[in-house]
């Protein structure tokens, strides 16, 4: 199919959708949203997307940054319409049914993006991902952390971190989240990771707030970082070989 | 008492050494600096950054060292729709021996345009617009308190200024950031001269009829008084209850 994006009336006519979906009259999936030209218009570039399955957030971000690459397009990345029909186009694999069969959408900001602010902005399903991974072209593996959730889960560790955009868009910082809370041979992050206890995700945010009164992050290595950690964050640093 | 303790001897950069002008370049903001850091003692060595940012928007351009500040080319704030409310900070960081170590520092920053000898003066609750989607107003506590009007209400500055938004929504305002200072956050301290919170706690108490702020330990309901205290001389001394009802009578003839 080729990339198009939801005009106002699309963005009105998605809404009325995802409202639907938990009332007691589910609509049916409103696929001619995306062609319909009096619900969407055409991008410049004529691009084609394809409706893949993902297996994660990081593979979804590296498809879309290769078909955005190609788009005439300026600042698509804050483009609400664009966002929202690439959201609709892979619906079904952003909005999985529950053991009751029933697709809980959630917050709007998932759907269509609230460019406006960044904390949510982060959040939308796809925007989010893209974003990261764009931020760090020249090394995307820095930022599996997070990247390596399911596209319709992102789970605690992005909540944690990826609300910040100086905590985004910052290599050394990604790179040791990732070092510290991925396993490299599973590729999933380790336990206790995500959860509420010392030296998890929630807590090196925290600390990475503490830090930025007497530091400026963005021009450190990953190893200066790694030595001010306190220690609660040992039982994840990988031990050297 | 909260305060923000300064461990690392980093320095405070003057205002009146940082000199910001903003303009329109292609209908992009884009902005000059003149930066004086000679008296400072700096090393040479250390690196200058400048961070333009609003609510959680932020870009942040590399000025070269101390000895050598060099702009880089491209200055575009690219990241801001319109240049309402950008501030700026200036960092200056050691090099070696301990990289990213802050050495000097000046923040909220606001800019002038070419053709203004001063500053904007950054108000104490900024209003801008945004994409609210269907709800008309709200404060947003992102970094500092703004007051957000839905950019699809067409010209917000105008309804920011009408005596029936300004009746209703301003004392709430008012309540709401007070409530956060401290009820939600506890914060109590008024000579903290970096902190939003220290500016609205001044800003209440300097209204007439208003007393000091109450002292940390007070009870939950003595904090709600002072609140009500506020908010009461600050609808009096603004007229909003007559504000409101000259509005309520020409729209209920």
């Amino acid at each position: 199919m080729k990339l198009r994006k939801l005009n106002a009336a699309g963005l009105e006519e998605f809404e009325r959708f995802l409202d639907s979906l938990t009332s007691e009259t589910p609509l049916s999936f409103p696929d001619a949203l995306l062609i319909d030209q009096a619900t969407s218009e055409p991008l410049a570039g004529d691009i084609d997307v394809e409706r893949k399955r993902f297996g994660s957030r990081f593979d979804a971000a590296k498809y879309l940054n290769e078909v955005l690459a190609r788009a005439e397009m300026a600042e698509l990345e804050k483009d609400k319409g664009l966002w929202a029909w690439l959201s609709l186009f892979f619906f079904d694999q952003l909005c999985v049914p529950d053991g009751s069969g029933q697709r809980k959408p959630g917050a709007r900001a998932k759907w269509i993006p609230e460019t406006d602010d960044y904390r949510r902005y982060y959040r939308h399903l796809l925007a989010g991902p893209y974003l990261i991974y764009r931020s760090h072209h020249d090394n995307p593996a820095r930022a599996f952390v997070l990247l390596c959730g399911p596209l319709d889960r992102p789970g605690e560790i992005v909540e944690q971190l990826a609300s910040r955009q100086e905590i985004v868009a910052n290599k050394a910082v990604l790179e040791t989240a990732t070092n510290l809370y991925i396993d490299s041979e599973t590729g999933h992050p380790k336990r206790g990771a995500a959860g509420k206890t010392r030296g998890s995700a929630r807590r090196f945010a925290e600390i990475l707030n503490q830090f930025d009164v007497t530091w400026d992050l963005s021009i450190m290595e990953s190893s200066d970082l790694v030595k001010m950690l306190p220690k609660e964050f040992e039982k994840f640093r990988v031990p050297k070989k | 008492m909260i305060r923000r303790l300064n461990y690392t001897d980093r320095k405070r950069i003057k205002r009146e050494d940082v000199d910001i002008v903003l303009y329109q370049r292609n209908g992009t903001p884009t902005f000059e600096v003149i930066l004086r850091l000679e008296n400072y003692g700096l090393p040479d060595d250390a690196v200058v950054f400048i961070e333009a940012y609003r609510r959680t928007t932020s870009m942040r351009f590399a000025f070269g060292t101390v000895s050598n500040v060099k702009a880089p080319n491209d200055r575009n704030l690219t990241e801001f729709e319109t240049p309402d409310g950008i501030l700026f900070r200036v960092k200056i960081s050691s090099d070696s021996p301990q990289r990213g170590k802050l050495l000097a520092e000046a923040d909220r920053l606001s800019f002038r345009t070419p053709d203004s000898e001063t500053e904007e003066r950054v108000p104490l609750l900024p209003v801008q617009s945004a994409d609210l989607r269907s709800e008309i107003t709200k404060l947003d506590f992102g970094d500092k308190p703004i007051l957000l009007i839905n950019l699809h209400l067409g010209n917000w500055r105008d309804i920011a200024r009408s005596p029936v938004f300004a009746s209703l929504v301003y004392p709430s305002a008012l309540r709401q950031i007070l409530t956060r200072i401290i009820r939600i956050e506890k914060f109590f301290d008024t000579d903290d001269v970096d902190d939003w919170k220290s500016h609205w706690l001044n800003y209440a108490m300097q209204l007439p009829g208003v007393g000091d702020v109450p002292d940390e330990d007070s009870e939950e309901s003595q904090l709600d008084d002072w609140i009500d205290d506020v908010i009461l001389a600050f609808t009096k001394k603004y007229g909003m209850l007559e504000r409101f009802q000259t509005y309520w009578k020409g729209e209920h003839p």
